[in-house]
């Protein structure tokens, strides 16, 4: 057989090969935030394994430090709080006094570690951060019981994932403010409740 | 010798009537497309975080990780390597993995750190490992922030980055053979999508090594 006979035999087979590698290449693409055993969802869960929730319902994670860190690329000068939605059991209310001067943010994520929702202290309103997360139907619920004309302090937002969890941010400009801005994380408070 | 024999049958059209053979050209067909496209994955997420990075100079950010419709593969990545992003409204976070030159950071190497930062109300400055942790040193001291930082008349600033101790703003890899700068900025004060040069980030100079 001639060498370009055999070229032309080879094809289908090289042609599904790379076909098949597409495939396997979108859908375990596709399916890694779903499976990955390390994402930020499950890190945050391990920590909560060990330590628990303070009394206000925050996961208050320690100063990123070599061998003591929740998440991987946290800053060192963040104090960093985490709280946990499962919209099954209720909506997420997150209530952050902030102080004012240094930055504070409050940011929402699916188990992947995806953000789709973030607050800091600039858009505080009243010196506070109010956040609920709910889904479509949670959110409806909370508006049909809205007093005509009231002010709404609060942030409300539809979550793409049925769990999650939300990242208390604070920095710290000095190392002597880290336990200050510790404190502010700490001084939060999430529950979950009925809409 | 078997396998010397599979493999000319594998390549021998004659023989294909035999469908014993067709069967291993089928097997070996899938075998290897599920190999080759679970490489093309392992190696996409590898890479950094899919498409739109932003590049200025030694420093590189992936400002659609803040945002929350992020391709596929940005979503992939932060899932493998456990991160949470800043969201674009808190900030955005810059990694260098090189010097200005372009030569990887190297643990035995002295850097001097220095130039302009991009406008943003606070900003901070690490040192970690390529995985995102902090680098253990005898000084404790991971990283400096944008009101801590020394400065000359006029606000410049340089930071060293040595193994030995250094006068002034001076960050310590410890032992590591590697690592990475992690430039963080909060409340950033331009738009990411002006993709402002290389010339209004710091610069990263290798001075020497021991």
């Amino acid at each position: 057989m001639k060498p370009s006979e055999r070229l032309i035999a080879f094809m289908p087979w090289a042609g599904a090969s790379a076909l098949l590698a597409l495939i396997v290449h979108i859908v375990s693409v596709l399916l890694t935030p779903v499976i990955a055993p390390r994402a930020a969802l499950a890190r945050l869960k391990a920590v909560e394994v060990v330590q628990g929730l303070s009394d206000k319902g925050v996961l208050l994670l320690p100063q990123p430090a070599p061998g003591e860190q929740a998440l991987p690329f946290e800053d060192p000068t963040v104090a960093l709080g985490a709280c946990f939605f499962d919209l099954d059991r209720g909506v997420l209310r997150l209530r952050a006094v902030v102080d004012g001067d240094d930055f504070f943010g409050v940011s929402l994520h699916q188990p992947s570690g995806v953000v789709f929702q973030a607050v800091n202290d600039r858009a505080a309103s009243g010196g506070a951060i109010e956040i609920v997360v709910g889904d479509a139907r949670q959110i409806d619920e909370l508006e049909a019981q809205d007093v005509e004309g009231a002010e709404k302090r609060e942030v409300r937002v539809t979550a793409p994932s049925r769990r999650g969890f939300a990242l208390i941010r604070a920095f710290a400009k000095r190392p002597s403010e880290y336990a200050a801005a510790q404190a502010l994380v700490a001084a939060a408070r999430c529950e979950t409740a009925q809409p | 010798m078997t396998r010397v024999i599979a493999w000319r049958r594998l390549g021998s059209v004659a023989r294909l009537r035999d469908p014993f053979d067709r069967y291993l050209r089928a097997a070996a067909a899938m075998l290897a497309g599920l190999l080759l496209g679970f490489l093309l994955t392992v190696a996409t997420l590898r890479g950094g975080y899919g498409f739109g990075e932003y590049v200025a100079g030694p420093w590189s950010a992936w400002p659609q990780l803040g945002d929350a419709d992020t391709d596929p593969y940005a979503r992939a990545a932060l899932a493998q390597r456990g991160v949470a992003p800043l969201a674009r409204s808190e900030g955005l976070a810059f990694v260098a993995q090189t010097d200005s030159s372009g030569a990887a950071l190297d643990g035995g190497c002295e850097y001097l750190l220095s130039g302009p930062v991009p406008p943003t109300r606070f900003w901070s400055l690490a040192l970690s490992d390529a995985a995102g942790a902090p680098l253990a040193n005898a000084t404790q001291r991971y990283a400096f922030t944008s009101s801590e930082i020394l400065r000359r008349e006029g606000g410049a600033f340089e930071i060293a980055i040595s193994r030995e101790a250094r006068a002034g703003n001076w960050l310590s890899p410890g032992e590591a053979r590697g690592f990475v700068i992690v430039l963080r900025l909060y409340d950033v004060g331009f738009d990411a999508a002006e993709r402002i040069g290389a010339e209004r980030f710091p610069r990263i100079v290798k001075l020497g090594c021991s």
